[in-house]
């Protein structure tokens, strides 16, 4: 996320130059509010209308950005951000009677025991987390494989999850332990930001040690620098 | 370069003179110094190197070890050995023994009976006289260095006694450090430790320790799991192995292995100094910070950096007041100073955006590091307090994890030039570069301090 607003700040910037006059976009106000987003995003089911809500303002936000009006921008991102906030306080208050609904929906739909097909249930996979070069970073496609293996532990809720992370081979084998082990790190925060609980997760690095791919070509760079869920034996 | 030079020089003796450095600047002040030795007018031989700097080289002669009775494996072993140790000094160039027009097994040990005008005619300018005599499991070394054109034995700091035939081998380190001795005023390192990690075919890795000249590898783990970066305290020598699980602190010490911190996440880079560790923790993956522990009880004396960023690697100063370390804080792994309580913290390095492994030199005045530069490529550099950088490495191919010897002058670090990531060592001028171990899967080099 941080990448993307700097593109973004940086394209504006140029922007900028021509029009002289203007303020400058309202970048910590957009970021703050996508934050705020993030935080609300894991609850957003028992959320009612104020993620959605907060949703649209953000979006208009930017859009007054493209358009320039740093000002207007400003107060949209600032009340979208407001509004996020609230979606996840509401959505905290009301999260035991949201989640029994959410239940009783589901058994409701629960085919019955002896239906001879077989269930229609999602299978989830727990699937492994790539990132950039010398970064720990999540981005916004990664973060998705992370909802995904969210509702997995949601759905096997007595697993407990070893994060392990990897680097490339390139660099210094202590410093890529460390990078490793940020990495995992970082998971486990986006997790517990989606509402997986913290005694769920261990992290363990193996920074270089245990590359996938063996060769040093980029494509095997880009798949070693990872962090892959291994469920804990019982 | 000027820092570079001056380093040199005021490790030389007279005797050197015209020896190391030829550069104008350096070749002047050597001359003027040169008061006891006529061969400081060295017909030596250039060594390649870059920068308009030139290592010279004395040409040498080892002829053959001669069997005085009941040796001639050791006799093999001792030629051996003495032709590896000066030609990895970094001072001689070691003459091949065939194609000499004249036998020299037919010469005596002692001057009268030494044909200089032969050793000259091939311009040889020392040569080292060996024989040896075992018996009764016992071994007797007869070792001399003499000076061609002075026609003399030299005097040297050694004296060769009988030693059980198990023990010979370091008689022999002992006798080419006496040489080293004799040409630079410092004695030689020969038979000094370097500790590493190799990777075998099953992605485990292991901790071994060879002497510098990589002979007499021996492993120090022998576990089924990943064994990494070894480094040495008092009598000690210390490895994170992840045999339970997780990458923990384990020493070797009197023959035996033992864990000395197993906080959950890193426990890494462990640098030894007066009595005190600093070591990497991660602390359950909270945080990549630097703490001192207790050698004897591992207990958490003292947390010294404190930052979100990752900081690791640390590496005392051989007074033990201060440590370098490495800090991602810029947003890149740069090189850092601090006291060594914590407290002045100051970035060290501004060039390139990957700069790791650092390792003090004993003198105390530069950080040896590894830096990936411009092109990708990882190179070694020093950098002293100032933050003035001279690079060591360059062109031939990847290089890193550099460590310098007990004496500072020289370093050994891996290097993938040639394919497989192999131990070199290089003077640490930069100028002399050879290989010690063969076949790859080496890294994390480190020399006993």
């Amino acid at each position: 996320m941080r990448i993307e607003t700097g593109v973004r700040a940086a394209v504006l910037a140029g922007l900028v130059m021509f029009a002289v006059g203007c303020s400058k976009p309202p970048e910590k106000a957009l970021s703050d509010a996508e934050k705020a987003l993030l935080a609300a995003s894991a609850r957003r089911e028992c959320a009612d209308d104020k993620y959605l809500a907060a949703e649209k303002l953000l979006a208009e936000a930017k859009e007054l950005v493209e358009a320039k009006k740093y000002d207007e921008a400003e107060s949209k991102a600032l009340a979208a951000q407001k509004m996020a906030e609230e979606a996840r306080v509401s959505a905290d208050a009301n999260w035991e009677e949201c989640q029994k609904r959410k239940n009783k929906v589901a058994e409701a739909t629960k085919p019955v025991e002896k239906d001879p097909e077989p269930p229609k249930t999602e299978e989830l996979e727990l699937r492994v987390v790539f990132f950039a070069y010398d970064s720990a970073e999540l981005t916004q496609s990664q973060r998705r494989i992370l909802e995904n293996n969210a509702n997995w532990m949601r759905q096997n809720e007595q697993t407990k999850i070893v994060l392990e992370g990897h680097t490339d081979e390139r660099g210094s084998s202590e410093y890529n332990l460390a990078l490793g082990e940020r990495r995992a790190q970082t998971v486990r925060q986006y997790l517990i930001q989606l509402g997986i609980e913290r005694e769920k997760l261990s992290i363990l690095s193996y920074g270089e040690e245990m590359p996938d791919a063996l060769g040093a070509s980029e494509a095997d760079f880009r798949q070693n620098r990872r962090v892959v869920f291994v469920p804990k034996k019982k | 370069m000027h820092i570079l030079i001056s380093r040199t020089y005021t490790t030389l003796r007279p005797r050197l003179a015209g020896l190391v450095t030829m550069l104008a600047i350096f070749a002047v002040s050597a001359t003027a110094t040169a008061q006891d030795d006529a061969s400081a007018e060295t017909a030596g031989i250039d060594v390649d190197v870059k920068g308009g700097a030139k290592r010279v080289l004395i040409p040498m002669a080892i002829p053959d070890t001669q069997d005085a009775g009941g040796s001639s494996k050791v006799a093999k072993r001792v030629q051996e050995l003495l032709r590896k140790d000066m030609d990895l000094a970094g001072f001689f160039k070691v003459l091949p023994n065939d194609g000499l027009f004249f036998d020299p097994a037919k010469e005596g040990m002692s001057a009268d009976k030494i044909n200089f005008q032969n050793w000259s005619n091939v311009n040889a300018q020392a040569l080292i006289k060996s024989s040896v005599k075992s018996s009764g499991g016992k071994v007797t070394l007869d070792l001399r260095l003499y000076i061609v054109d002075k026609e003399t034995q030299a005097k040297l700091e050694f004296k060769a006694t009988s030693v059980s035939d198990s023990n010979y081998e370091s008689v022999v380190h002992e006798f080419s450090n006496a040489v080293i001795e004799y040409y630079t005023g410092t004695r030689g390192i020969f038979g000094t430790q370097i500790a590493y990690v190799r990777r075998n075919k099953s992605r485990l890795k292991q901790v071994y320790v060879m002497d510098m000249s990589g002979e007499s590898k021996r492993a120090i783990t022998k576990n089924s799991s990943i064994n990494l970066l070894p480094s040495w305290g008092k009598g000690s020598l210390y490895y994170t192995s992840y045999q339970d699980q997780n990458p923990d602190l384990w020493v070797y010490e009197g023959g035996r292995h033992r864990k000395l911190s197993s906080r959950s996440g890193q426990n890494s880079g462990a640098s030894y100094c007066g009595g005190k560790i600093a070591l990497t923790l991660s602390m359950g993956g909270e945080n990549t910070d630097i703490y001192l522990i207790d050698p004897k009880s591992g207990k958490q004396l003292q947390r010294l950096t404190d930052h979100w960023a990752i900081d690791t690697s640390p590496t005392f100063s051989p007074d033990c007041s201060k440590i370098a370390f490495v800090s991602g804080r810029s947003s890149s792994p740069q090189i850092y100073v601090m006291n060594s309580d914590g407290s002045g913290q100051r970035r060290l390095t501004y060039k390139g955006k990957y700069n790791t492994t650092p390792d003090w030199s004993p003198e105390g005045d530069v950080i040896a590091f590894t830096s990936r530069d411009e092109r990708n490529k990882f190179d070694i550099f020093t950098v002293d307090l100032n933050g003035t950088i001279e690079r060591l490495t360059q062109d031939q191919g990847n290089n890193e994890d550099p460590s310098f010897s007990p004496d500072g002058r020289y370093l050994v670090f891996t290097s993938d030039r040639g394919g497989g990531k192999k131990i070199w060592l290089m003077t640490a001028d930069g100028q002399y570069q050879r290989a010690i171990t063969k076949g790859s899967g080496y890294s994390s080099p480190t020399w006993s301090k």
